[in-house]
């Protein structure tokens, strides 16, 4: 009697397995592996600003209001910390991705206008920064890519036949995704105007 | 309720033999689904400097190689260079991730390794850094050997100097940085399963071998010496497992009905179908292939 019961749960467990039920658990445990090094990156980036803030600010002071910007943008990106489980649900992570896009925006305000001093672009320190922050924005976006394509290979496996029972009867829902960050900018098409432009001077000779 | 689960469970599972081999595998590794380019993916460096535009010549060439070896000997981590003349349309950043990603380099777990690629008629470069090796070559490092070693170098136009200075560059900092200890000695263990495999073959061939009714020991030992030596060869893929799974098979079919009838089966005439096969692999100039390391996207790009 014992034994019998015992090899039925030892053919409900092979069952389980082959109904994709382990394979849920590892695309499960990937895409969490994958958000922890979108968060990292993301964290990486969060850092690097008070760095920047500081160089600019030491030559270009008076551009208070976008170097307001980056911070309070930095401020509310450091209030977004979400776990993985957050991050399946398609409003916390639209959230999500609305903070760090503010960011993003407030950071490539800062640098253009930072182009406008010389002296800042040309001091080692605030170039070190810039490529950090390349580099940084690079990593986040491979970090993304890898995010994206694990949701994919977890909602796709949860939702194919077999697997989409077990996927029910446990619960495992198809997760959220990254999405573009300005939808309906690019869905708009781009005017292009040329502005009478003033000749620019000929050099004298 | 107890019973509904059991039925559900059962219904999912009575056929899912049937349903999972039809359906579409799922993509276990995230390289597989990756929609980048067909013709970055498909390139496969063959050893540690690549000119595809013919800037350099075959003894800077060979001068770099020389160097980069000895630096992967010493320190284990791969330092590559591949030199393109067009990104084409894709981006500089994809297009060196996925040459790093595609060919593995560095050794696995430790990721240290490093690719240098420049587009050259796009004035693009890039040092594309292994996971293991952000914290000796940190961006702000990368990019200050772009633009203080590279740049001045490739604007007047001595491309071999720029990344020559570069190479040092990396190296050093690599040098300086307390990696394990490089991978021979790994490699040389790996090497023993295998030859403990090939002996195992050569056994089971050889004792199959001699259980059958085949009378001349010749033939017997040849054939079990041949089918041994093409088992190992599509289990194994390795040349010396080959040879000695051939060798083994060979003597243990000496054992069966022909044993002490001829002594013509003797060691001379070990057939000579094998002897093409030596010194393919582990010959060459240091360039093993990547050796399974892994990139985040670190690094720094940059122009001339």
């Amino acid at each position: 009697m014992r034994l019998r019961s015992l090899l039925l749960l030892a053919l409900l467990a092979s069952l389980l397995s082959g109904c994709g039920y382990n394979t849920i658990q590892k695309l499960d445990e990937d895409v969490k592996a994958q958000w922890s090094e979108v968060l990292n990156q993301y964290q990486r980036r969060a850092d690097l600003v008070p760095n920047l803030v500081a160089t600019v600010k030491g030559f270009a002071a008076q551009e208070e209001r976008v170097l307001v910007e980056v911070t309070n943008a930095r401020a509310s990106v450091g209030k977004m910390n979400i776990t993985a489980d957050q991050a399946s649900d398609p409003e916390t992570l639209k959230k999500f991705q609305a903070a760090q896009g503010e960011l993003s925006g407030a950071l490539s305000r800062l640098l253009v206008v930072s182009e406008n001093y010389p002296e800042l672009k040309s001091n080692e320190n605030f170039r070190d920064l810039q490529v950090q922050l390349e580099g940084t924005e690079n990593r986040v976006t491979v970090a993304r890519n890898r995010y994206i394509q694990s949701v994919q290979a977890y909602n796709t496996h949860i939702r194919q036949f077999p697997v989409n029972l077990t996927a029910m009867m446990f619960g495992n829902k198809p997760k959220a995704n990254f999405s573009v960050e300005n939808e309906t900018q690019i869905s708009k098409a781009p005017t292009v105007e040329f502005a009478p432009v003033t000749p620019a001077p000929v050099p004298e000779k | 309720m107890l019973r509904r689960l059991a039925l559900a469970l059962l219904l999912c599972c009575v056929g899912p033999v049937v349903a999972q081999a039809s359906a579409t595998p799922v993509p276990a590794s995230v390289e597989s689904v990756s929609a980048e380019p067909v013709s970055a993916e498909s390139v496969k460096l063959i050893q540690h400097v690549t000119d595809l535009t013919g800037t350099l010549t075959a003894e800077q060439i060979a001068q770099l190689e020389l160097q980069l070896t000895e630096l992967e000997k010493r320190k284990g981590s791969q330092v590559a260079v591949y030199m393109v003349a067009s990104l084409g349309n894709q981006s500089l950043e994809d297009y060196s991730l996925a040459i790093a990603e595609k060919n593995k380099l560095g050794r696995a777990k430790v990721d240290d390794g490093v690719l240098l690629f420049i587009a050259k008629d796009d004035r693009k470069v890039r040092i594309e850094v292994g996971y293991g090796l952000e914290g000796a070559i940190p961006d702000a490092k990368s990019g200050r050997i772009i633009r203080e070693y590279i740049a001045p170098n490739f604007r007047k136009g001595d491309y071999n100097q720029g990344i020559v200075d570069a190479v040092g560059a990396i190296s050093k900092l690599i040098e300086g940085e307390d990696l394990p200890a490089p991978l021979q000695d790994e490699r040389g263990q790996q090497q023993a399963p295998v030859g403990l495999f090939a002996i195992i073959i050569g056994f089971f061939v050889g004792l199959f071998a001699s259980a059958t009714r085949i009378k001349s020991a010749f033939l017997r030992r040849t054939g079990a010496g041949l089918i041994a030596a093409g088992l190992a060869f599509v289990m194994l893929t390795a040349v010396s497992s080959v040879f000695i799974a051939a060798f083994v098979a060979f003597l243990f079919s000496s054992a069966g009905p022909g044993r002490f009838s001829s002594g013509g089966g003797g060691w001379g005439s070990f057939p000579g179908g094998g002897s093409g096969w030596g010194g393919g692999s582990s010959g060459g100039g240091g360039w093993s292939g990547g050796g399974g390391g892994s990139f985040g996207g670190g690094g720094a790009s940059g122009g001339w």
